[in-house]
């Protein structure tokens, strides 16, 4: 049946009926029936159990016996121990020998001419029946619905039966096959074929009738009219002979115009029905279609052989419309994140994520030799088909690395200040005891005060790479920039790669802050060594210069490497452009630098040619005359009440003392205990200003010791990114106070609001 | 520039011994305190003609104090000494920084303190 292979399921011819409710209500009959026809028709004489109707053949006590037998079998063959099913193919055969044995008996000479018998009609079914009951617990002979034809043979011949016991009983007994039929046996066998089917109905024609999708109802509809039309009008037209109102050759003529009309208006009845069918069928695929070729992920739809039976648009334009099925998949080279290794045998992404092992990422070189991160997953909404999904998760992949990077940085850039600032006191006590010599001329002194001096330097120039600077207008001289970015730069250059600088004289100031702007030039000379190091040549010049075009400062470097093309150069400064994936390289140095400059008010020109060099321009505004607005900017916190916690005490102590200045009263500690202590005698605590790594620093710990304060979370050290789904606010350090005063109004007003009001 | 008696305020004991060391090696009186708790305390003890504020103290640093400070001896000249001075670099700094006389480096060699010191001290 060509029905079953289509993948849609309204079409299929699935039964959902209850068959083993069924099986019961149309056997139970029969086994009531047999046993009243037993003991009240044959023990105690009614007529009405031994033939229904007066005039009617009874049934005899072998055909009561077998069908209760069959009857039995039926219902025993629905178990699901074995035992019991092997016992339900016995009785069948039992029902088979005992039917050929009373057909004998009940026909044969010594049988009483005249009397009751066993029909040929009874013997056929009874046979047919365990044939198919044998036939439906076989396998391969139910797939080939062996059992179907049996049940709908003996169906014919009870239906023939019991039509002809209604139309002429006569012409009916004519037939040597229905000598001696009952109307109990013909009811019995009729329910028993029934049930016979049903038991297996899937696909069979009692199927499709009973289903409950698209089929069962089409012909549910329209089977009574199959039924009644033909029916009638043979009825009619035997009839109309029969007055004489036409002969023979004319009832012939007539009947068949009309059942020709009736077929074909059925046939154009069907056809108009399946045409809507598919139209909508055509429209809900167009809109899944629509829908699919949308999305992002790419989607295949496989078949349970493997076969790809369709892919969206994304699917295509990751791995074109090669793949034709999950072997091609198979092969494609997927390789392990982050060690980049081949995948062992069976464990190939593709076959992990049909095994439904949750998401699997992998990398995938693409055309053009980028790598490409994929995340590979798969669903089954059918026992048919599985799709098969795969998400370019590149971005995300790689933002989530570089936040993982910038964290770390951030962390090492607070031990680096921390300890940058100590060796500063260090240098400052040797500097004092070293210069308060009795002898000027003292040598040693002389020597240590030249290399505390050298040392503060150094520390100072660590301390401000380290230090980003929140609020302030921050000013620089771009020729000292210039300068100390080509003297940490030279360090790194290998032989043969040149680098000229000539200092400029005047002062260049710029709105920037210093280490922001001798990082980007720095990032610069770097990226002009790179090219030009892993250009054919391998030497060439970098020329840094600095000068001035109106309002604006132009540090200029440029390179005389391979250069690049005007594709590369068009998408330089796009985050995670790059083409030093494979050698180190993010993608975020002219992206952060391009950043940079954008905020300063300024921008980066980039220029280049293949074989011309690369020259990259920074030009920055000059710094503007400095506003007190930002003063003005600052909330004050007046009568606020604020816990401090943190375990650093110099952090502790400067955040509390400007939190002070602002007005607000505040209190501190050092650790959740002490700061617990603090608030038992602070009912009316605003706000916790809480270091997030501190043991108990959780937000259901603090919401239930701290019910009516807001809560701001200070990032440590540690930089969890696991808090950070937690309520309350959460910053950074160094803290900008002017963020700090906002967020502290916020939580405030928030928590205020909360204690008053009912939570929404 | 004669004799300066000069204050000082700063838990560093190291900074604050190299500093009386120092000071005294050029001619003036020093005076410590090692907590922002002592410094009010001992301002009303005695006359001084400079006083130094580390930023950092327990009980207080150079921030809260300089505006006490002003309110009480709005004439005493006022030095802030900084070792983090970038880290805090905020508005509010730079406010509480504006009213003091003037600010040094922790760093500082005693030469650059000196000069810093004679031109404070030099008669108007």
């Amino acid at each position: 049946m060509s029905r079953r292979s289509e993948p849609h399921s309204v079409w299929g011819a699935t039964a959902t009926v209850d068959t083993q409710g069924i099986t019961a209500l149309l056997v139970g009959p029969v086994i009531i029936l047999a046993g009243l026809n037993l003991v009240f028709g044959w023990l105690l004489g009614s007529e009405v159990f031994l033939r229904g109707l007066r005039d009617l053949p009874a049934m005899v006590p072998g055909t009561a016996l077998c069908v209760a037998m069959l009857g039995i079998s039926t219902l025993l063959s629905q178990s699901r121990k074995l035992s019991i099913r092997a016992l339900s193919v016995g009785l069948a055969i039992g029902a088979d020998l005992f039917a050929v044995l009373a057909f004998v008996a009940s026909t044969g000479a010594d049988a009483p001419v005249g009397g009751d018998r066993m029909s040929l009609a009874t013997l056929v079914a009874v046979l047919c029946l365990s044939a198919a009951a044998v036939a439906s617990l076989v396998p391969s002979l139910q797939a080939r619905r062996v059992h179907e034809a049996f049940a709908t043979f003996v169906i014919v011949i009870a239906l023939a039966a019991l039509i002809g016991m209604v139309i002429d009983l006569d012409s009916l007994f004519r037939f040597t096959l229905f000598q001696g039929l009952s109307l109990p046996t013909a009811i019995s066998v009729l329910l028993l074929a029934l049930a016979a089917i049903l038991r297996r109905a899937q696909g069979t024609w009692l199927g499709v009738i009973t289903s409950d999708a698209l089929d069962g109802r089409l012909a549910r509809r329209y089977l009574p009219w199959a039924i009644l039309v033909p029916f009638s009008l043979i009825e009619l037209s035997y009839v109309m002979t029969d007055r004489g109102v036409m002969d023979g050759r004319q009832r012939q003529l007539v009947f068949a115009v009309f059942v020709m009309i009736g077929s074909c208006a059925a046939v154009v009845r069907l056809a108009r029905y399946q045409a809507d069918v598919a139209r909508r069928d055509f429209r809900s695929e167009a809109n899944l279609r629509a829908i699919l070729s949308g999305l992002d992920e790419a989607i295949f739809v496989l078949s349970e052989t493997g076969a790809i039976m369709g892919r969206n648009q994304a699917a295509e334009r990751l791995f074109g419309d090669r793949p034709q099925e999950v072997a091609h998949l198979l092969s494609i080279d997927l390789h392990d994140v982050p060690r980049r290794e081949r995948p062992g045998s069976g464990r190939h992404p593709v076959t992990r994520a049909l095994a439904e092992e949750g998401d699997v990422h992998c990398g995938w070189m693409d055309a053009d030799g980028h790598e490409r991160i994929l995340g590979l997953s798969s669903f089954k909404p059918d026992a048919a088909w599985k799709v098969l999904v795969i998400a370019d998760v590149t971005e995300p992949w790689m933002l989530q690395q570089t936040a993982a990077l910038t964290e770390r940085a951030d962390a090492l850039a607070q031990v680096v200040s921390g300890v940058s600032h100590e060796m500063l006191n260090v240098f400052g006590v040797i500097n004092m005891s070293a210069g308060a010599r009795t002898d000027p001329d003292d040598k040693t002194a002389a020597i240590i005060l030249k290399a505390a001096e050298r040392g503060s330097r150094l520390a100072e120039r660590l301390q401000r790479l380290t230090v980003t600077q929140n609020g302030a207008v921050a000013t620089v001289d771009a020729g000292e920039a210039a300068l100390a970015a080509v003297e940490l730069a030279r360090r790194t250059l290998p032989d043969g790669i040149v680098l000229t600088h000539d200092p400029v004289l005047d002062p260049l100031p710029v709105a920037a802050s210093g280490a922001d702007l001798e990082l980007a030039l720095l990032n610069l000379i770097l990226n002009a060594r790179n090219a030009i190091a892993e250009g054919e040549l391998g030497f060439g010049q970098i020329d840094v210069n600095v000068d001035s075009e109106g309002e604006q400062v132009r540090i200029h470097v440029i390179d005389d490497g391979p250069g690049v093309t005007e594709e590369v150069l068009e998408r330089a400064a796009d985050p995670f452009f790059t083409t030093r994936r494979g050698v180190g390289g993010t993608g975020l140095g002219l992206a952060i630098i391009s950043t940079m400059a954008r905020n300063a008010g300024g921008e980066l020109r980039l220029s280049s040619a293949p074989g011309k060099g690369f020259q990259a321009c920074l030009a920055l505004p000059r710094p503007q005359l400095p506003s007190t607005r930002d003063q003005a900017a600052l909330p004050r916190l007046g009568t606020m009440r604020l816990l401090v916690v943190d375990p650093d005490p110099e952090f502790r102590a400067i955040l509390g003392d400007t939190l002070e200045m602002l007005g607000a009263d505040v209190h501190r500690a050092g650790s959740m205990d002490e700061g617990c202590e603090i608030a038992k005698r602070l009912p009316d605590l605003s706000v916790l200003i809480v270091e997030e790594d501190l043991p108990e620093a959780e937000a259901q710990v603090l919401r239930r010791r701290f019910p009516n304060a807001g809560v701001i979370y200070l990032a440590g050290p540690a930089q969890s990114a696991r808090k950070a789904g937690w309520p309350g606010l959460r910053m950074g350090k160094p803290v900008d106070m002017a963020l700090l005063c906002n967020s502290i109004h916020l939580v405030a007003a928030r928590a205020s609001g909360a204690s008053c009001d009912e939570p929404l | 520039m004669g004799v300066a008696r000069i204050f000082i305020a700063d838990d560093d004991e190291d900074y604050l011994a190299a500093f009386r060391i120092g000071m005294e090696s050029i001619g003036h009186k020093v005076f410590s305190v090692n907590s922002g708790a002592q410094v009010m305390d001992a301002l009303r003890d005695g006359h001084y003609d400079i006083v130094f504020l580390d930023v950092v103290m327990p009980g207080g640093g150079a921030i809260s104090l300089v505006h006490k400070i002003r309110l009480e001896y709005p004439d005493v000249l006022i030095v802030i000494m900084t070792g983090h001075s970038e880290l805090y670099n905020t508005p509010v700094f730079t406010e509480g920084f504006r009213l003091a006389t003037a600010r040094i480096k922790k760093s500082a060699s005693l030469d650059e303190i000196k000069a810093m010191l004679s031109s404070l001290l030099m008669p108007k």
